[in-house]
């Protein structure tokens, strides 16, 4: 297993923070967490992740979205891949492009469906340090 | 004139806000017109120098411009003018001259309505609704595609002389000169010669039709709610009923001729030859259906569904095209807000149960577990449970609210004691999720404080705001839970520090499916909607308060020094809900 790896979770619900900072931590990852995009983006002046997981819905429907074009068009960080971990199915129709105003929406590696357990998501994680 | 008072009439909450312009000789006219439209909300002036009225609409002031025109003061000649600087400002044009030269020539220069004096004050009124609606739609048409189809060549062809008119009336020569002769039909003479308009006509055939029992039909077609119109193959209306004039938001003055529907409308609906109901049933010679996306006066989306059923000759091609168009927009609504529901819902559930599944299975991995110690294990266990229990709060609400919506929710009361049956066990179920936001709440309450109420539903409400007072708290916070009795019943007051609630959104905080934007709260927007139900059941009232905590004073916002305006950053904020209920009667 690879240690001490930086990743940084950004999601709006401290709950789910916690959780998976528990178990990522325990799992030998070094975990940075935001509450919200503009948090993130200030953290990432300061840390440097390896691997970032991020929600959709956070400050607004799309924040999520907007974050990671953001993250994927600045030199620093479009090297950093992101999981996008979120509730939003898109199997529900839900208009993410619309949402967003832009047809090329998702710039990211992967896409996690909420709820996940612990065996999956370290899984998921692992495959990036591998 | 008959068939438009007794139409049903279109609530305009823009009302205040439309400024419409009488240009009247008659100055008594005048002012019993704009007084009556005064009291109803309109902005009116009174113009009489058509300098000041080419300025003022200039100026775009004008919205409607109501206009006096007879032989002598030859307004018509003043429309083209009109047109040139406001080509789609709604002209109603008034006249105490019934001569067909006045008629022809207003005619001419496409109107909005023609009024004869006297003056039917409802008639006004619904005129000028439907010419404020027509504005606003046609207003905001691309001009470069808005080749709105007036009345210009219609106001020729529509005067007939008396065998037209017999022939199209199925009536007899003599009989129409006889209806004529007794003023019971619209018609003029003109050298011994009688004419007649024949939209007019039209309109004394429904009139006729309503009275005349032997044409129920008639009456049928014209009082359905779903527009229906007769199109031939140039697109245009052969005849519609009142519901069709509507929906193509013009006044029933020059309907037949018109444009059906989505041609109408095309600037704003592009209809292409593939989804043009009207030309596919004639081409095809089937059925067609559509749907139509519209917006009303108040920019609002309505829905249309379009049918439209060739007429077939005997030869196998179709003359006529009958379109029927159905307002779907409340069934679309309806559906629309159902799935927004379902997927709220779903989201909210998921992800609700994202760190129950995480915390569970974590401790559930035995490698992992392993490493977890006591403590965390506490954590993440309190953590589960209280998504837990917010999981199956979320889900009572969503039962409660539909329960309340559709008038099933029932309210068994009796007398119980506040604090014993309701406040102490709420706040027992809530212990695990204030210890795990290190808050707790202190009760100021009488033991003996008694209402008379349902006890589920009260501790569904108080759940509720002590659930609300939690989320939207601070964290290691005191919540109060205040309950105060006076002469007219109990009064329950929770308030918490927290983020507050914004001035302006404290009318609309017990609305259903409000929520604002919060960073890391999750919720149905229900919550306080069912507090309020559940109280009004009980024939209270609740009541939103924010403010400032300023020395450990809670003062509302008004009540601040420099009211609204005090927004210092460094005074922490606080929300409260105020509950009442009635006095217990044993």
């Amino acid at each position: 297993m690879t240690v001490h790896k930086n990743i940084m979770v950004v999601d709006d619900d401290a709950d789910l923070l916690a959780a998976v900072r528990i178990v990522l931590e325990k799992s030998g990852y070094k975990v940075e967490t935001c509450l919200s995009a503009k948090e993130c983006l200030a953290a990432l002046k300061i840390f440097q992740p390896d691997l970032i997981i991020c929600d959709v819905m956070m400050e607004t429907d799309h924040s999520g979205f907007d974050l990671c074009r953001e993250l994927k068009r600045s030199p620093d960080t479009k090297d950093i891949p992101i999981i996008m971990l979120t509730a939003v199915d898109q199997k529900y129709p839900m208009n993410f492009a619309g949402a967003s105003g832009d047809a090329s929406w998702l710039p990211i590696e992967e896409f996690i469906d909420k709820p996940i357990d612990a065996g999956l998501l370290l899984e998921r994680v692992n495959k990036y340090f591998a | 004139m008959a068939r438009i008072a007794q139409s049903r009439t279109i609530n305009n909450p823009s009302v205040g806000k439309a400024c419409i312009a009488i240009m009247d000789q008659d100055r008594s006219n005048a002012r019993v017109v704009s007084q009556y439209l005064s009291i109803l909300g309109y902005q009116v002036e009174h113009i009489q120098d058509s300098h000041i009225l080419f300025e003022r609409i200039q100026a775009g002031s004008v919205d409607v411009l109501i206009m006096d025109v007879n032989k002598h003061n030859r307004g018509f000649e003043l429309i083209p003018a009109i047109k040139d600087i406001d080509r789609l400002l709604p002209i109603i044009i008034i006249s105490g001259d019934d001569s067909i030269e006045v008629a022809v020539r207003v005619r001419e220069q496409g109107i909005f309505y023609f009024m004869m004096k006297p003056l039917d004050i409802e008639e006004i009124r619904l005129v000028i609704e439907n010419a404020l609606e027509h504005r606003h739609t046609q207003g905001s048409k691309n001009l470069d595609h808005a080749r709105v189809p007036t009345a210009t060549t219609m106001g020729t062809e529509e005067l007939v002389d008396a065998r037209q008119a017999s022939a199209f009336l199925k009536i007899s020569a003599r009989r129409l000169q006889q209806l004529s002769r007794q003023g019971r039909i619209p018609a003029v003479k003109i050298s011994r010669q009688w004419y007649y308009v024949k939209k007019q006509l039209e309109q004394w055939l429904r009139i006729t039709a309503i009275a005349d029992q032997r044409n129920l039909r008639a009456v049928a077609f014209d009082v359905l709610d779903d527009g229906i119109a007769v199109i031939n193959r140039k697109l245009r209306i052969q005849t519609c009923n009142y519901a069709y004039e509507r929906l193509t938001a013009c006044a029933g003055d020059h309907i037949p001729g018109q444009y059906c529907y989505s041609v109408n409308r095309k600037s704003r609906i592009p209809c292409p030859e593939s989804t043009c109901p009207v030309r596919q049933a004639f081409n095809t010679l089937k059925t067609a259906r559509s749907l139509y996306v519209d917006h009303d006066t108040h920019g609002h989306k309505r829905y249309y569904d379009a049918i439209a059923l060739p007429v077939k000759r005997s030869n196998g091609t179709a003359a006529y095209v009958v379109e029927v168009l159905r307002d779907s927009t409340a069934l679309y609504d309806t559906t629309r807000h159902l799935n927004w529901i379902m997927n709220f819902f779903v989201h909210e559930c998921k992800g609700t149960l994202g760190p129950v599944m995480l915390n569970i299975s974590a401790l559930a991995d035995s490698q992992l577990a392993s490493k977890i110690g006591p403590e965390t294990r506490h954590s993440m266990l309190l953590s589960s449970l209280c998504s837990i229990k917010f999981l199956h709060d979320m889900i009572r609400n969503y039962i409660v609210s539909y329960n309340a919506e559709y008038g099933y929710l029932k309210c068994t009361r009796r007398v119980i004691s506040l604090k014993k049956d309701i406040i102490e066990p709420c706040l027992s179920e809530f212990q695990a999720v204030l210890n795990k936001r290190r808050m707790s709440i202190t009760t100021t309450i009488d033991d003996a404080c008694r209402v008379c109420g349902d006890p589920d539903l009260l501790k569904i409400a108080i759940g509720n705001l002590v659930n609300n007072a939690i989320k939207y708290g601070t964290e290691g916070s005191t919540i109060t839970c205040q309950v105060k009795k006076n002469h007219d019943g109990v009064e329950i007051q929770i308030s918490n520090e927290g983020i507050g609630i914004e001035p302006d959104a404290l009318s609309s905080v017990f609305e259903r499916f409000i929520r604002f934007d919060k960073v890391g709260v999750s919720g149905t927007g229900l919550g306080l909607h069912i507090v309020k139900k559940i109280v009004e059941q009980h024939g209270g009232s609740v009541q939103a308060g924010a403010g400032y905590i300023i020395d450990g004073e809670y003062v509302l916002y008004r009540d601040a020094p420099g009211g609204r305006s005090h927004k210092k950053q460094e005074y922490k904020k606080f929300a409260v809900i105020t509950m009442k209920l009635p006095r217990c009667v044993p």
